[in-house]
């Protein structure tokens, strides 16, 4: 097949100009044949991050920041091109932070639980992490002011111990732990001596568990017969109380009908009028007696003494 | 005063075919033949030396930086980098100038001292136009396309062997390579390779148009197009380097 020149230098340039455009958006880290998603982060500050730093949702890279610029705010806008096509909810929150010591900083976002999801040209609030280079650099002189006084006392501490430690300190503190040997081993030569003792004592208490129970074991059926008739009796006695609740029953039914004035006993109890009539009757009583004392004859006036006897 | 000279041949030579550009039917065919043979017909070394830089260079780098610190996208954009900006612009011209320059070189050369030029002049062929002018617009138009085929098996033979030799593994070199990509690098590169382009076939055309005494005289001319060319590239890349970063 004879090939112009001019077909050579056409397919030459054309299929150069499609791998430099297919290779510029690799490594842009655009995909290839669509278009990304560019979510806008906004954030106070951006230390440490550039274009091409990677995006990460739970430790999976799913796009990367397309350039930053300050915004009208004075804060820091991060524009990021999303490739995944998983939907990512609207009120997810992106992290800048450093994911190593010695690596870059990267954006994490951390999704939300909008039902709504993010769409192009979107903007989800942005959270600074300081690293932990930043912070130890900041905290550096207070930790290390610190830590030489942390030292500083460690070591007065131990000067303190080695004055407390002179020699007559050590010779106590060794005869303290002689004595405590030499008590320990007391303890164990009286163990050695009383073993024997202390093996009958144990031998003893096991023959007295081991009689309990022939004992148990050969009264056996007095022992059940006994429990039978405790048995009855207390279901007797359950009868018994049966009978005894019933009776307080009507007792109490009695009392209240007392209480409210019916029957006999009731009106007995709750009429005051029968008690006035016996109290009139005892002032009336009274009255006539002193009356008959002072003057007997005005009673005895119609009774002849041979009428009355 | 030999150097200033031949400065004054070159430009007027450079004026020459600044102002025969213009002629278009009269270089049509040559400008196709010269596209082919610079761009075309150097795909394949050029990809062998884009494979063969990107390869080498992950291997060093990986061998340099072996340390716990490190991480290995560093490699990655290491390699990318150098290959984007320096290597991918610069290598494929150091072997071109070889490559088109001594042909170049030796054409003219050789059409010199055997009077096929005086012959296209006293034809009324403007010899500048006809045989220049074509030469340097290939030079200039296919120079950027050679520096895409190296950038990608650059790149691409870096990433293959990192991947291979287990040096680097291809997500850490992508994501290093991703990492410090700025198109900013491209732009720098295809300035290098349109220059490049330009120094190689000019300085090639230049010693070639004026060779003079005979067969030994065009061995010469190629010899010094090639060198000459080699040194200006490198001179060039230098000054690009210091003005445009």
């Amino acid at each position: 097949m004879n090939i112009t020149n001019e077909a050579k230098v056409g397919i030459t340039v054309l299929l150069a100009a499609i791998v430099a455009v297919i290779g510029f958006r690799f490594m842009s880290d655009i995909p290839v044949f669509r278009q990304p998603m560019i979510i806008t982060a906004e954030f106070d500050r951006a230390d440490g991050l550039s274009g091409g730093s990677l995006v990460y949702i739970r430790g999976v890279r799913v796009g990367s920041v397309r350039n930053l610029a300050l915004n009208q705010a004075g804060r820091v806008d991060v524009y990021m091109r999303i490739d995944s096509e998983i939907p990512i909810p609207d009120n997810s929150v992106a992290r800048l932070t450093s994911l190593g010591l010695v690596e870059g900083k990267s954006i994490v976002i951390e999704p939300g639980n909008s039902e709504r999801h993010l769409i192009n040209g979107d903007t989800v609030a942005g959270i600074y992490d300081e690293s932990v280079m930043e912070f130890l650099g900041q905290k550096g002189e207070e930790l290390g002011d610190d830590v030489s006084n942390a030292i500083a006392e460690l070591n007065q501490f131990f000067m303190q111990l080695n004055e407390t430690l002179n020699d007559d300190a050590r010779v106590t503190l060794d005869q303290t732990l002689q004595n405590t040997m030499q008590a320990t081993e007391r303890i164990s030569s009286i163990l050695t001596g009383k073993q024997q003792e202390i093996g009958q004592a144990i031998e003893a208490g096991s023959r007295m568990l081991s009689q309990m129970d022939t004992l148990v074991t050969d009264n056996r059926p007095r022992v059940d017969s006994l429990m039978t008739a405790l048995e009855s009796g207390i279901r007797d006695l359950e009868t018994v109380r049966t009978e005894l609740e019933q009776a307080s029953v009507n007792l109490n039914e009695i009392l209240a009908k007392i209480n409210q004035g019916e029957g006999t006993l009731g009106r007995l109890l709750n009429d005051p009028s029968m008690y006035e009539n016996l109290d009139s009757l005892t002032v009336e009583l009274n009255s006539l007696i002193r009356g008959i004392n002072e003057n007997p004859g005005r009673y005895l006036r119609h009774m002849s003494i041979i009428e009355l006897f | 005063m030999h150097a200033l000279n031949q400065l004054g041949r070159y430009s007027n030579l450079l004026y020459q075919g600044l102002r025969s550009s213009t002629e278009f039917r009269t270089y049509r065919k040559n400008l196709f033949q010269e596209l082919v043979k610079i761009g075309y017909d150097s795909v394949p070394i050029v990809i062998l030396v884009g494979i063969f830089t990107g390869s080498v260079l992950t291997i060093q780098t990986a061998y340099q930086l072996e340390s716990g610190f490190i991480p290995a996208s560093t490699i990655g954009a290491i390699v990318s980098e150098s290959i984007l900006i320096e290597l991918a612009a610069v290598i494929p011209a150091l072997v071109l100038a070889g490559k088109v320059g001594a042909r170049i070189a030796t054409e003219l050369g050789n059409m010199r001292v055997t009077e096929q030029i005086d012959a296209l002049e006293s034809m009324g062929l403007n010899s500048v136009s006809f045989l220049v002018v074509p030469r340097l617009i290939a030079g200039i138009a296919m120079f950027p396309v050679l520096y895409i085929v190296a950038s990608v098996t650059g790149v691409g033979g870096g990433l293959l062997v990192g991947h291979l030799s287990g040096a680097v593994p291809t997500a850490d070199f992508l994501k290093g390579a991703r990492m410090f990509f700025s198109p900013a690098n491209l732009v720098f590169g295809f300035v290098k390779s349109y220059v490049f382009g330009f120094i190689i076939t000019s300085v090639a055309c230049f010693k070639g148009y004026y060779a003079s005494g005979g067969a030994e005289g065009v061995g010469r001319s190629t010899t010094e197009a090639t060198v000459m060319a080699c040194i200006y590239v490198l001179l060039a890349d230098f000054i690009l380097a210091a003005l445009l970063l």
